[in-house]
């Protein structure tokens, strides 16, 4: 009796949900559809079919999965707040657990999605026409990353397990090859159990809390490096150069040449991270006061991490003269190497002094790896998550006043940087 | 309350400043007593989520400061002995900053930097304030919002006489709205009248009161003899 009572509700619940999503689809679809044709018109049908044709037809599995992540990212984040609203009130008095109001909201999303899931689906038509017809799994494979971008928006009680493993489903599915594919429903099924039940979103000053504790840190960071902190694009750039030099000067095959590119971008970047993280542990120093505020280990490690890792992009310029492999050799590099360089940069201190030697050397076997297999790019990226928590547990255990405590005041003023 | 649970620290190994410190601090005026050296700014950094026990969990209200991190330290202020502020940011700047994270509006931070006279010396930077200065600058930010635990290591010290009067005056509004301070300090008389409990440390072991007699000469004695670790 109990159990039918049950089914009875969740039938009832996902009933709801498919109106909600429905409804919110509906709404998109005039609007998505007109700026569709507007740009297909405005762009000209030739460059449409060609950038169609580049995604599905030629780009490498990570880099579509990439392109294909970013606007379903997009239309669930916009999709979630017309679903999730409301579901915190009387909707969870009803007999349903919360692990069920989220999967129910994951499926509205994944409705409210379809004008992009549609428009995906016609440009995998157009991009792959003249070669074969689209298969059915890359068409299933869409689906599964548009349900997977709608469970990363989903709010859950681990936000983070959720943001990470959902996003990298979405890569997976949409890559279009039938491993990943195959390795993305495991990871689907990850973020339903790493997530937890429902969370209600946060409102107020929740994004602002989000953001600015990325600014005012990096702010801090880009004070503290001034100009000569910088110089780590130097030997980035030099690294770029003798790749191109081995690549102009040695016939290789498409395998090694391939291989080189990535070894060459993956490296590029490996050196920029060393050098900076190795500048910027010289020049900023740990801010015990700090420590007292609302702000976790991890906000600490993922704002290094982006204020490390974002300047690298602007590797991708020079990479993309060497060729596409460089820059997925960089950019598959760059998440994991950021916040490895992240963590090295807020270590207890008796590995500070080796942080440059350190990160060289791992970026340098991390370049080699990665140039003699080509999976290992995605290794990188799953292995991002892990690195983040490692570097915040260790970073909780730095005893930042502990040089104050030892030396008191017999060095002037401890408590304050002036010194630097 | 801050609850201390089977706490071990020390800044070098083998050296500890605490071993199974097991402490209660509730709501009320704490005043943390002892010889220079006992633990005593050690235990309100421990307490304030700025140092990690070797061994050992604190929790503030029932969360566990290095588990539920954000949670843990939303209601807590706190005012460092040495005011260490980033030269690399304006007092203004770090201000709106703890405003962000406290979840409270820029113009709080406007107003505490105004209470406390900072508001002329607010876009400088450490490196341009003197020490009392940089006292009240972050006492400025500890006094966004309305925490429910006030960590103060020594807060009158470096402030002239009308600023003393306002930093109690908001210590006791604080307390009367049920918060906990936690208070360290050499100077026993501006707190001894407020004071609820104390705790003693005498080479990392606490001596806990938590009821301290009414009639001052006796409450007097016991903080005294408390302060010089007897």
């Amino acid at each position: 009796m109990m159990r039918n009572t049950t089914l009875r509700t969740t039938a009832a619940l996902l009933r709801f949900h498919a109106r909600v999503g429905s409804r919110v689809a509906i709404r998109a679809l005039a609007p998505v559809l007109a700026a569709a044709f507007g740009l297909f018109y405005l762009l000209r049908p030739e460059l449409y079919i060609m950038l169609a044709h580049r995604l599905f037809a030629e780009a490498e599995p990570v880099a579509r999965g990439l392109f294909v992540t970013a606007p379903l990212l997009a239309a669930a984040a916009a999709a979630r707040k017309s679903v999730c609203f409301g579901l915190s009130g009387w909707l969870r008095s009803l007999p349903v657990g919360g692990r069920a109001h989220r999967r129910a909201a994951v499926f509205a999303v994944t409705l409210a999605e379809t004008p992009i899931t549609f428009l995906l689906f016609a440009s995998l038509f157009v991009g792959t026409r003249e070669l074969r017809p689209p298969y059915l799994l890359e068409m299933g494979g869409l689906l599964l990353a548009s349900a997977a971008a709608a469970a990363a928006v989903v709010p859950a009680k681990k936000d983070f397990w959720r943001v990470i493993t959902g996003a990298a489903a979405v890569v997976l599915a949409g890559s279009g090859n039938p491993v990943y594919l195959g390795i993305s429903i495991p990871v689907l099924l990850a973020v339903d159990y790493l997530g937890g039940p429902f969370e209600k979103i946060r409102t107020g000053t929740g994004r602002r809390k989000w953001i600015f504790p990325i600014r005012f840190p990096a702010l801090i960071g880009v004070r503290a490096l001034g100009l000569s902190g910088w110089s780590g694009y130097f030997p980035a750039g030099a690294v770029i150069g003798m790749t191109a030099l081995f690549l102009n000067n040695n016939v290789l095959s498409d395998y090694l040449r391939e291989a080189a590119m990535r070894t060459g971008g993956a490296l590029s970047a490996a050196v920029f991270l060393a050098f900076t993280a190795g500048f910027l542990v010289a020049v900023r120093a740990p801010w015990p006061w700090s420590r007292s505020w609302p702000r976790s280990a991890r906000h600490r490690i993922l704002s290094d991490a982006l204020f490390l890792g974002l300047p690298a992009l602007l590797l991708v310029v020079p990479l993309r003269w060497i060729g596409w492999p460089a820059v997925w050799g960089a950019a598959s590099y760059l998440p994991a190497g950021a916040a490895r360089a992240a963590g090295a940069v807020n270590a207890p201190r008796e590995s500070r002094s080796k942080i440059l030697g350190t990160l060289l050397l791992e970026g340098g076997l991390a370049a080699v790896v990665y140039g003699l297999w080509t999976e290992a790019g995605i290794a990188f990226l799953f292995l991002t998550p892990l690195l983040v928590e490692t570097a915040a547990r260790r970073e909780q255990t730095l005893k930042v006043t502990a040089w104050d405590e030892m030396h008191h005041d017999a060095v002037g003023d401890p408590g304050s940087w002036s010194s630097i | 309350m801050i609850r201390f649970e089977n706490v071990f620290f020390g800044y070098e190994k083998n050296v500890p400043v605490f071993q199974e410190l097991s402490l209660d601090l509730d709501a009320g005026l704490t005043l943390l007593l002892g010889p220079n050296g006992s633990g005593k700014t050690t235990l309100l950094k421990m307490a304030a989520g700025v140092e990690k026990p070797d061994r050992g969990t604190v929790r503030v209200d029932g969360k566990d400061l290095w588990k539920n991190e954000v949670v843990a330290r939303r209601e807590i202020a706190y005012l460092p002995e040495h005011p260490d502020l980033t030269p690399y940011a304006s007092i203004r700047e770090i201000v709106r900053f703890v405003c962000r994270l406290r979840g409270e509006p820029v113009a709080r931070g406007e107003e505490a930097l105004a209470t406390l006279d900072m508001d002329r010396v607010a876009g400088r930077s450490v490196r341009e304030l003197s020490q009392g200065q940089r006292r009240r600058a972050v006492l400025a930010a500890a006094m966004i919002g309305r925490p429910k635990h006030l960590l103060l290591d020594e807060p009158l010290e470096a402030m002239d006489r009308r600023m003393r009067d306002d930093i109690m005056i908001w210590i006791e509004s604080r307390i009367k709205d049920g918060a906990a301070a936690v208070i360290v300090s050499h100077d026993l008389d501006p707190f001894s009248v407020l004071a609820t409990s104390a705790v003693g440390l005498k080479e990392g072991r606490p001596e806990p009161h938590p009821e301290l007699p009414a009639e001052a000469a006796e409450r007097h004695k016991i903080l005294e003899r408390l302060a010089r670790g007897l």
